[in-house]
């Protein structure tokens, strides 16, 4: 009886080591990244341009609304307002440097998905999800930092909620007075082959 | 009673595991870097594809191309349907003409031959000085013909220019083609007084007669005769075209006829003499005066049935029956050329297939000129006669650019042997091979997806050639080259030749196209115009061509053969559907993708009848050595009827010894054995002159084969139809199927099918290779497909019917049938496979755990496992589909209706507030499909054309009886002979 216990012990200082082990490597990394976001080579602040001075998300991201990919802004984006604006910073003067030699900057990814998911924003843009609900609040942060755990969970939580048809939707119908009407239909598509393809 | 226990050693062994484990797997990678445009180009989204225009230089037919582009790379190529050559389609080396651009042993960039004879890696500053310092030497003394250009036919500005370097050289052009068909030109001067290829109206004609040409395959434009071939055998108004084939193997043009008469080598002119006897005996003729059929009537006299009969062995009874069907028919056409009638009477054939046509009335019916094909290519003879000025040491430079003459030229003409006589040798291969091994220097040419280029083969059509993107490694297109040298030599040479760019020329040369097709546009539109829509074209003016006299005043002799005696064969060799002229050998798509008439893959073989077989008891597998009095080679002996019993077919194209890694020592090269002299008077290579002995080895060299059976045990997998039974208005589809213990799957929206017309498909699997291109399916190599371990999601299944005249071979595309009860799905047990609102039987990859349930209950065998890692050597990656998952070791796989091209088109209608239309979706396969034997779309739509077919008294599912309840449907193809429907 006590070497049958002593080995259920065993097995248990196992699984708990794996565990930890597991959850170490992998969390321990992101940790990392979550609580102030990687080092960029420049070190550009979404606080000042979304922030402070209002600059809409679409207006550097502008691809997507019709792209897969909202891309980052060409360096001739940056260079079209900053060749005057603010031109004497130094981080600015990184900007101005790497136009000067026609050297694109190495910018360090903060969002990404596993190679097997498919995920394109121009649907989400149409569909009027706001780029912080998802990237968090993107125009208080100095240095972009990953918010949301973009884990297949998560999006489906949004995914599955039902469906609102909303009064703008509505008004081509007889009953647009009828305001907001909740469907059993999830909002969005539930399908494994939505995002895997 | 004693527990699991556990000792401390045991315990610290299995922590280590652990942890090892979970430092590799679930650690981050290093952090990806986004690196954003300077100045984003403004045709380019990031992720989203750019198309552009082009042209496919797989073969000299000349299809448009569409290249799809994603963040500069082309990723796939399709048919332009705008181009009227192909209109959409493309066939299987144009889809994979990818490869050679992501070849991962293409040249890096310019190489020299050192002192010690080795290429060593140069600068194109280097090679280039190096050429005009030897080209300068040749510049004041050069005799005429001291430089020679020898490359692939240049039907445009390419052509253009060299014409103009080389003439500061009084250097000469050859534009070599092995698969010329010289004798057609020949041939048709003879008759018609034109050299040029006439349009075949193959579609229109209710009797054709195919002598030799294998039209689906490589004969002068595959893709638009596919098209046509299935046009001809569609059913309209309860009738549809015969088509009759001779030939000495049953080719896949012979598959698709309605009957192959098997003939041997050289019996085709007697046959073809007698057939015009016949008519003119029974007063059949209707065209020329009565002078002339008097004339034609004495030419053939000889010819009747009987001692023909005697000479080839086809009854006189067929051969009355032939030639009364051929002239009675409202509109009949008879086809000549190809490798299979190159005898040394070629031209004699072609020019009684001429005759026939013009005696019952079809020249200008059927046989139009005036919309006619001119091959820019030089007769053999010509590249023939280079050889002794080269061993003369008169050739003092000779450059090789877009073809392999060591490899492809008869090893009796000493091409090779007469290179070492040759101070300059310089190549433009972007490849290694056979010739560039004698080069002294190598300059590599961009691949034709990276180069400016046009052709203007066919009357009326400009097609216009851009490159879909920048050149990926460090080469130089030959027309920069040619340029980039003027200017490095002598002023007048260097003033000749002020174009910057070879691009800069080529739009100087379009301004005379522009002036001639729309003299009220500006250029700058006209141009822009060209290059959106690939081209420019006007239909051509109908041009009225008599018969020449000089065709009534020939004679007609039987061809010889080289090497005749006892137990000799007639030697055979045929140009392979998949690799050409050895140009596609060394894409890997090619090689896996099995011949679809005999089903092999990645290896040479040679046909022998099973009589003379056992006669010499030579087994399936079994090494044989075949020898001519020019050559000798061995390879395995596939035993086969589908081959004359006097003949042993060999196909051409393998035998690489210095290539790229895919073909080099795969298979053999049967031009080794032809005789190097030309036909007379075409000038061709004779490609059915010799007689070859056969010599059993006794070795054993499996041949690898994806068929598992010849015999369809009776299952009904590939069906046909007799017309008659079909005109009469047969048995509709079966009613929905046999009650299921499940409930039933509700698809609210849409269910996506495909419909599969075997009437129309002709097995020429350019579907296999554009599912192969689109989806990043893997090629596994030979030992594994061994193994039954392929990997493509869809294949041309054969089977083997006996009909009256031998046997009947049927290809049936199979691929994942999207079964409404699938059986795979209820077996997986982790979900990763299941039936979606669509119709679809997902396969989620990252669920998979690779428990092969799902294929082991697949009764269609569809699905396929990733048995190893798949490799992508660089650059292939670059090529691969970034909208599909790349799978990896220990995942099942199969086809998914290209589920990416369904939500993109879902995605943009969405965008635009509407619904998919019909038709806009389309598969990789079906796009391609040159017989648009494939069409897709959504069976809920009652409006929509899978819809309507789907209700085809035609059509049936493969294994029914299984009550899968497929989303496809197959429409059974229509035969003529009640006995031959099954």
């Amino acid at each position: 009886m006590r070497s049958r216990g002593g080995g259920g012990v065993g097995w248990l200082v196992i699984a708990a080591a794996l565990a930890v082990a597991a959850a170490g490597g992998r969390v321990g990394a992101q940790w990392a990244t979550q609580r102030d976001g990687p080092v960029q080579p420049v070190a550009y602040s979404h606080k000042v341009h979304a922030g402070d001075n209002q600059i809409p998300c679409l207006f550097c991201h502008a691809e997507a609304r019709r792209s897969p990919q909202a891309g980052i802004p060409s360096l001739q984006r940056c260079v079209g307002c900053h060749q005057i604006t603010a031109a004497g910073r130094p981080e600015v003067k990184k900007v101005l440097q790497a136009w000067a030699t026609k050297t694109p900057i190495a910018w360090v990814r903060v969002h990404d998905l596993p190679d097997f998911v498919y995920f394109s924003h121009a649907p989400h843009v149409r569909a009027e999800v706001t780029c912080q609900t998802c990237h968090g609040p993107v125009e208080t942060m100095e240095r972009v930092r990953q918010v949301a755990t973009l884990k297949m969970g998560w999006c489906l939580e949004c995914h599955r909620r039902p469906r609102v048809t909303t009064v703008r939707q509505a008004t081509a119908s007889p009953q647009a007075s009828a305001g907001p009407q909740a469907t059993t239909e999830p909002q969005a598509p539930t399908d494994c082959l939505a995002c895997h393809k | 009673m004693t527990g699991p226990r556990l000792k401390r050693r045991e315990f610290l062994k299995l922590l280590g595991i652990g942890s090892a484990g979970a430092l590799t797997a679930c650690s981050n990678p290093q952090p990806e870097k986004i690196i954003p445009y300077l100045v984003p180009p403004e045709e380019i989204v990031p992720g989203r594809a750019t198309w552009y225009a082009t042209l496919c230089r797989e073969c000299p037919a000349g299809c448009g191309v569409m290249a799809r582009v994603r963040e500069g790379r082309v990723t796939k190529v399709e048919g332009n349907p705008g181009h009227p050559v192909n209109r959409g389609a493309l066939c299987a080396r144009g889809q994979a003409a990818l490869q050679g651009l992501y070849h991962p042993d293409r040249f890096r960039g310019p190489f020299r031959r050192d002192a010690s004879g080795a290429l060593q890696p140069a600068s194109w500053e280097a090679a280039e000085q190096e050429l005009a310092t030897r080209l300068a030497e040749l510049r004041g003394q050069t005799a005429d013909g001291a430089v020679v250009f020898l490359g692939s036919p240049l039907p445009g500005a390419l052509g253009q220019l060299v014409d103009r370097w080389l003439s500061f050289f009084k250097g000469r052009r050859l534009a070599y083609h092995l698969l010329n068909d010289e004798a057609l030109g020949t041939a048709n001067r003879l008759a018609f007084g034109t050299e040029a290829i006439p349009t075949y109206d193959v579609a229109a004609a209710d009797y054709l007669l195919i002598v030799g040409a294998d039209l689906p395959e490589t004969w002068v434009s595959p893709v638009a005769f596919i098209q046509a071939l299935a046009e001809q055998r569609a059913v309209r108004d309860g009738k549809r075209g015969q088509v009759v084939y001779l030939g000495p193997r049953l080719s896949l043009m012979a598959v698709n006829a309605d009957r192959w008469i098997a003939i041997r080598p050289g019996s085709e002119l007697a046959l073809l003499l007698a057939l015009v006897h016949v008519i003119l005996a029974k007063g059949l003729a209707v065209a020329g005066s009565r002078e002339e059929r008097r004339r034609l009537a004495t030419l053939v006299r000889a010819h009747d049935p009987g001692a023909t009969a005697t000479r080839t062995g086809v009854p006189a009874a067929t051969i009355e029956e032939l030639a009364t069907a051929f002239a009675r028919a409202p509109k009949a056409l008879a086809i000549g050329g190809g490798m299979a009638v190159a005898s040394r009477s070629a031209t004699a054939v072609i020019l009684a297939v001429n005759l026939l046509n013009w005696i019952t009335g079809n020249l200008g019916r059927t046989v139009r000129f005036g919309p006619t094909l001119r091959r820019a290519a030089s007769p053999y003879r010509d590249v023939r006669a280079l050889i002794p000025a080269m061993e003369a040491g008169r050739v003092r430079a000779l450059f090789v650019a877009g073809v392999n003459p060591v490899f492809s030229l008869p090893e009796g003409a000493r091409f090779r042997a007469a290179l070492s006589r040759v101070p300059l040798i310089v190549s433009f291969a972007s490849v290694p091979d056979e010739t560039t091994a004698h080069a002294s220097l190598v300059l590599p040419d961009h691949t034709p997806l990276e180069s400016w280029g046009d052709d203007h083969s066919w009357a009326g059509v400009h097609g216009l050639q851009q490159p879909a993107m920048a050149p990926l490694f460090g080469t130089k297109a030959v027309g920069d080259l040619l340029l980039s040298v003027a200017r490095r030599m002598d002023v007048p040479m260097a003033r000749a030749f002020p174009w910057p760019t070879f691009a800069e020329f080529l739009r100087e040369s379009w301004k005379a196209i522009a002036q001639e097709v729309s003299p009220d546009v500006p250029f700058e539109a006209f141009w822009a115009d060209a290059l959106r829509a690939g081209g420019v074209w006007r239909p051509a003016a109908a041009q009225r061509v008599i018969l020449s006299p000089r065709a009534l005043q020939v004679t007609f002799e039987e061809p010889t053969f080289d090497g005749a005696g006892p137990n000799s064969f007639y030697l055979h060799p045929f140009p392979s559907l998949l690799h050409g002229d050895g140009q596609g050998a060394d894409r890997p798509w090619l090689q896996e993708v099995p011949d679809p008439v005999t089903q092999i893959v990645w290896d040479s073989w040679i046909e022998i009848h099973p009589a003379p077989a056992r006669r010499l008891g030579i087994v399936e597998g079994e090494v044989v050595r075949v020898g001519s009095p020019y050559g000798t080679i061995e390879a395995p002996a596939h035993i086969t009827a589908g081959v004359h019993p006097e003949v042993v077919a060999v196909p051409m194209g393998q035998g690489h010894t210095a290539t790229g890694r895919y073909a080099t020592g795969v298979g053999i090269n049967p031009v080794t054995l032809l005789s190097p002299e030309p036909g007379v008077p075409s000038g061709g290579l004779c490609w059915q002159s010799v007689r070859v002995r056969l010599e059993r080895t006794g070795r054993r060299h499996p041949l690898v084969s994806v068929a598992g059976s010849l015999s369809q045990q009776g299952r009904g997998i590939a069906r046909t139809i007799a017309l008659a039974e079909l005109t009469r208005g047969s048995e509709p589809l079966k009613p929905e199927a046999e009650p299921s213990m499940y409930p039933p799957h509700e698809h609210p929206r849409q269910r996506w099918g495909i419909i599969v017309d075997l009437n129309a498909c002709v097995g020429c699997s350019a579907c296999v290779v554009a599912c192969y291109a689109e989806n990043n399916v893997t090629v596994v190599g030979k030992e594994q497909v061994a193994r039954g371990r392929e990997m493509s999601w869809i294949r041309i299944e054969r089977y083997q019917e006996d009909g009256p005249g031998g046997p009947e071979l049927r290809f049936i595309p199979m691929l994942c049938q999207q079964c409404d009860n699938a059986p795979c799905e209820p077996v997986c047990p982790v979900y990763a496979t299941y039936h979606t609102a669509e119709g679809l039987n997902a396969q989620v990859y990252n669920r998979c755990i690779g428990v092969r349930y799902c294929s082991n209950n697949c009764p269609y065998k569809v699905r396929r496992f990733n048995w190893y890692q798949p490799v992508w050597p660089d650059p292939v990656p670059l090529q691969l589909n970034p909208d599909v998952t790349v799978r990896e070791k220990g995942v099942m796989e199969k086809c998914t209706f290209c589920v990416q091209r369904i939500r993109e088109a879902q995605e943009r209608a969405r965008a635009e507030g509407r619904t998919v239309r019909d038709g806009e979706i389309v598969p990789a396969c079906v796009q391609t499909c040159p017989a648009r034997a494939l069409v897709f779309g959504d069976l809920n739509d009652p409006a929509s054309q899978v819809a309507r077919l789907a209700r085809s008294p035609r059509g049936y599912h493969v294994l029914e009886e299984l009550n899968t309840r497929p989303a496809i449907t197959y429409l059974k193809r229509v035969v003529s002979r009640k006995d031959e429907a099954r």
